[in-house]
C-alpha cells in the first residue's frame, strides 16, 4: 500500500497480524528471517515481503554485519502511532470518568425526587 | 510488544478502537444518560470543553448537533446520525465534522461508533465504546488534525511509554 507519510506508512504495516506477530517476535531481541518465519504458516517469501512492509515503515532495520543479516524492530515511528491513540483513549477516558460522576447525580435525583 | 494499547485494536480493513468501562449503575439509567441534551451537556466534553451547542433528535434515523468549546480552541462543531438505537443496549452513530451551519465537511472522514450496554447483574453495567475508520488514510487525517489542535496530549506520558517500547525492544 502506497502511503503518502510516516504515519500511514506506519498504520498501515500495523493493519496485519503478521506483521505485528512479527514485531512482537523482535521486540524480544534480533532474529533472522529463517527464525522469523519458522511460527507461521507461509512461505518464507511471504514473510520477506512483510518485512520489507514494515522496513519501508522504518519499523525494522536489516544488519549488514553477519551474514544471517539479523533484523532489529525499530521503535521511533510508533511515536506517531502512540501519540493518537492515547489521544483517543484519553478524550474517552475522561468522558467515561464524567458521565460516572453525572450518572451518581442521576441516582441522587431519582433517589430524592422533590 | 503488542499494539501500544490493549483499548486498540488495528485491523487489516479498518482501523477500530475500542474502550470499555464498568459503572455501578444499572443499564435504564446509563443509557438514559445518553438520550438528551439535558444530560450528554452534563459529560460528553471532552475534558475542559463545554457543550454550549446542543440540539439532539434521539432515534433511529434522529441526529445531534453539538458544539464543543474550549477557551484555547475555539467552537468546533459535530453532527452525529444515529443509525440505531434499542434501548437500553445499543447505540450506533457516524460522527460528522460539520461547521456551524451543519454542512458536513466532506474533506475530514466521518467515523462510525457503537455504545454497548451490558448488564452484569447487581445493577451493574458494562459499556463499550467502539469506533471505526474505514481506512488508514481516514485515520492519519484525523491525528493530523487532532495534533494541530492538541487535543489532551500529555507529552510526559508518552515519552515514558515510548521508554518502555524502546527498552522491551533492545533487551535480548
Amino acid at each position: 500500500m502506497p502511503a503518502a507519510d510516516p504515519l500511514s506508512a506506519t498504520f498501515a504495516a500495523l493493519a496485519d497480524p503478521t506483521r505485528r506477530a512479527i514485531l512482537a517476535r523482535l521486540g524480544q531481541g534480533e532474529a533472522s528471517v529463517t527464525e522469523l518465519a519458522k511460527p507461521f504458516p507461509v512461505s518464507l517469501a511471504a514473510v520477506s515481503k512483510h518485512l520489507k512492509v514494515l522496513q519501508s515503515a522504518g519499523l525494522v532495520v536489516q544488519g549488514r554485519e553477519a551474514q544471517w543479516r539479523p533484523c532489529r524492530l525499530e521503535a521511533t515511528p510508533l511515536r506517531g502511532a502512540s501519540v493518537w491513540i492515547d489521544q483517543y483513549r484519553e478524550v474517552w477516558e475522561g468522558r467515561l470518568d464524567r458521565l460516572d460522576a453525572y450518572l451518581d447525580t442521576l441516582a441522587a435525583q431519582e433517589s430524592d425526587p422533590s | 510488544m503488542s499494539v501500544p494499547t490493549p483499548s486498540a485494536v488495528i485491523d487489516r480493513e479498518a482501523v477500530t478502537f475500542r474502550i470499555e468501562r464498568d459503572f455501578n449503575h444499572p443499564r435504564e439509567r446509563v443509557f438514559r444518560a445518553w438520550t438528551s441534551c439535558e444530560h450528554v451537556t452534563q459529560w460528553w466534553g471532552p475534558t475542559d470543553f463545554t457543550l454550549p451547542v446542543c440540539d439532539m433528535d434521539f432515534r433511529p434515523g434522529g441526529t445531534w448537533f453539538y458544539g464543543m468549546f474550549h477557551p484555547d480552541f475555539g467552537l468546533n462543531h459535530g453532527l452525529m446520525e444515529f443509525t440505531a438505537i434499542e434501548a437500553p443496549s445499543l447505540i450506533e452513530f457516524v460522527d460528522h465534522f460539520v461547521d456551524a451551519e451543519r454542512t458536513i465537511n466532506a474533506a475530514m472522514p466521518s467515523s462510525r461508533g457503537r455504545i454497548e450496554l451490558h448488564d452484569l447483574g447487581d445493577g451493574r453495567t458494562r459499556l463499550v465504546s467502539i469506533s471505526t475508520y474505514q481506512t488508514v488514510e481516514q485515520l492519519d487525517q484525523v491525528i493530523a488534525m487532532g495534533m494541530e489542535q492538541g487535543f489532551g496530549m500529555t507529552l510526559d506520558r508518552l515519552d515514558a511509554h515510548l521508554a518502555q517500547i524502546a527498552e522491551s525492544a533492545s533487551a535480548h
